[in-house]
């Protein structure tokens, strides 16, 4: 883990907390001297804080994107959608918008490093036909571009990478929508309808989205 | 404003009036006047030639037939021989002069004038000619001409009228711009502009009202980016505070603080939310686009829940004062109630009407219905909260609007968001 936090105290509960669940972790107050770490230490993932005292965040994470493909993951006190879209457009991997606790920081870190850990060299993760290029934020399904706004993709990132599994609403909506699910929104089905649509199945004829009534959804690959 | 420029004008012409008209119509006696004295004089000499051919009474007679005064009895020939043609006068001190010394003169006398020529004839004779002008031949045509005048007067005050009226308009016009787009700014309607037109002291004050307003926007979104900012700021310090929660050893005091944390958080947010939600609240937005908009999103469900979904709008363009993000979230709110409380296959109609300074958005499902007064209640019978209706509620009438459940045509809930309409308003 590399962490990129100019607040002393930050850094150093940051870098415990993520010691404490089994990471090896190195930091770095300054863009340049993190941009230098990253470079020589190659870590699995960076977390990387905006308000840095010599750069920029996001021009240290175009930075790192010229130099490295490691997922980074952005801890910003900016939780409004115009923002999370331009860091994400910027190549930013994942967020935590603060405060965060050091578990809420542990958990995003395993989310981050399961969808690693499912998609290939490229960061790519695929099941059948549909291909999900989790850097550049596009699907494809059967070599055609399908255009899926922003909690599209991150919901089928989300189903992708926990594929052949049940999802169940409560970790898709902590890992989607980043709130509590309160039992009766809606909001995960009209999404899913919309990537239905989108793959060219209808909840009768599921394909690839599966729903078990009563417990989640889940991404499989067509027999 | 416009009936004191009008009472300005009258007044100014009024005057200027009088002042011409009133020495005019004294002109006009006085001339009326001097031609008729003149009349008297030439008849009076009319009688000259007889006076002069020696005196004989019947010539006098003849002479006197041709005037005017002489057939009307107005004219008097005394003689010092004691001759008198005409009828018969008392002798005035104007007669007597003119027989004694030979002098004329013009005297006022009862109902008129008379007008007293000396003549002399013969060796050492002379005769005084007497011609009596009435009141009423001095003052032939005075009338006429005096009523003219008046007339020209009333006249040049009626155009005044017309004219201060005209003028008004296009001082008074601008104007009421100003006060109605000064009164909406007052409103708080921050948009607020005016035409720049009229003279060229309203023009400058148009441009100068136009600036004022944006100005007054942009400060404020500027203040309220500033708190945003700061509000952004604090939450480093609480992340410090929420990860030194995490170290405490002591369990019950962890969770005090970490209370503590979150409830200042909260509050934190809550300044965030507030600020960012000002920042150009002074927005219009088009209701039927954003309703459609949102209709179109919760289709494909509806579609896979196998659910008749139709939306239909009529009258103008339903534009309210209302943020398009508050009013997307509200809409949202009211169709994802009917997926949460209805079974699948209930169909639902969607509705924007824009008429009489309101626009409704109603929402209709074949549904079980929903309890009267739930959307005040904070929690409904289907098993989920009813605070989303609360929400479109409070949105409702935060917009001066109101949120109306009631049963509908398709035998279900209808809920109808009701706002003003932006072009009510003015």
């Amino acid at each position: 883990m590399f962490v990129v936090e100019d607040d002393q105290h930050i850094r150093e509960m940051a870098m415990r907390a993520l010691a404490d669940a089994g990471h090896t972790v190195r930091a770095e107050p300054s863009a340049m001297a993190a941009l230098q770490g990253i470079v020589d230490h190659r870590p699995d993932i960076v977390i990387l804080d905006l308000g840095l005292p010599d750069l920029d965040g996001g021009d240290l994470l175009r930075m790192i994107r010229a130099v490295s493909n490691v997922p980074v993951m952005i801890a910003t006190a900016r939780d409004d959608d115009s923002e999370i879209v331009r860091l994400l457009d910027a190549g930013a991997d994942e967020y935590v918008v603060k405060p965060f606790s050091g578990a809420e920081l542990g958990a995003r870190v395993r989310a981050l490093l399961r969808r690693a850990e499912a998609s290939t060299d490229d960061g790519s993760i695929v099941v059948g036909g549909i291909t999900i290029d989790l850097r550049a934020r596009t699907v494809e399904l059967d070599g055609e571009t399908v255009v899926c706004n922003r909690k599209e993709f991150d919901l089928l990132a989300c189903l992708a990478t926990h594929a052949g599994e049940v999802v169940s609403r409560e970790t898709i909506y902590a890992e989607v929508w980043r709130e509590p699910y309160n039992g009766a929104d809606k909001t995960i089905d009209v999404h899913l309808s919309w990537l239905r649509r989108k793959l060219g199945e209808t909840a009768a004829e599921p394909h690839y989205l599966h729903t078990v009534r009563g417990v989640g959804v889940k991404l499989v690959e067509p027999t | 404003m416009r009936r004191r420029l009008i009472l300005v004008f009258v007044a100014v012409s009024t005057l200027v009036a009088t002042a011409f008209i009133v020495p005019l119509g004294f002109l006009v006696r006085r001339t009326a006047e001097d031609r008729a004295i003149d009349t008297a004089r030439s008849e009076a000499a009319a009688v000259v030639p007889a006076l002069a051919a020696g005196g004989d009474r019947d010539q006098i007679v003849s002479a006197m037939a041709v005037t005017s005064a002489g057939q009307e009895g107005r004219l008097t020939v005394i003689t010092t021989v004691g001759l008198v043609v005409g009828p018969e006068i008392e002798h005035s001190e104007a007669v007597t002069a003119a027989l004694e010394a030979g002098a004329s003169s013009i005297d006022d006398v009862p109902d008129g004038k008379e007008l007293v020529s000396a003549v002399a004839f013969g060796p050492g004779d002379r005769a005084a000619v007497r011609v009596y002008v009435p009141t009423s031949t001095l003052r032939r045509g005075q009338w006429r001409a005096w009523s003219t005048l008046a007339g020209v007067g009333v006249l040049l005050v009626l155009l005044s009228v017309v004219v201060a009226d005209r003028l008004a308009r296009t001082v008074v016009r601008p104007t009421q711009h100003l006060v109605s787009a000064a009164r909406r700014l007052g409103e708080g309607d921050l948009e607020a502009s005016v035409d720049p037109e009229g003279p060229e002291e309203l023009v400058e004050l148009a441009g100068t009202f136009n600036q004022l307003g944006s100005r007054i926007a942009s400060m404020l979104d500027h203040e309220r980016e500033m708190v945003a900012e700061l509000s952004h700021r604090l939450r480093t310090p609480l992340t410090k505070l929420r990860m030194r929660v995490e170290q405490m050893g002591d369990a019950e005091e962890a969770d005090a603080f970490r209370a503590d944390v979150a409830d200042l958080t909260s509050v934190v947010d809550g300044v965030i939310q507030e600020a960012r939600g000002n920042i150009g609240a002074d927005a219009v937005c088009d209701v039927g686009e954003v309703v459609l908009g949102r209709a179109e999103f919760w289709e494909v469900l509806a579609d896979d829940q196998g659910r008749p979904w139709s939306f239909e709008q009529s009258g103008p363009p339903a534009v309210a004062r209302v943020r398009r993000a508050d009013l997307s979230a509200a809409v949202d709110v009211l169709f994802e109630n009917i997926f949460t409380h209805t079974p699948d296959g209930i169909p639902v109609a969607i509705g924007v009407t824009n008429a009489e300074g309101w626009i409704a958005v109603r929402v209709e499902d074949g549904g079980p219905g929903i309890p009267m007064g739930v959307e005040r209640r904070g929690e409904s019978e289907g098993g989920s909260t009813g605070l989303g209706l609360d929400i479109a509620r409070r949105f409702a009438e935060t917009a001066d609007g109101e949120l109306v459940v009631q049963s509908g045509a398709l035998g279900g809930a209808e809920v109808i968001l009701r706002l003003p309409s932006a072009g009510s308003t003015g």
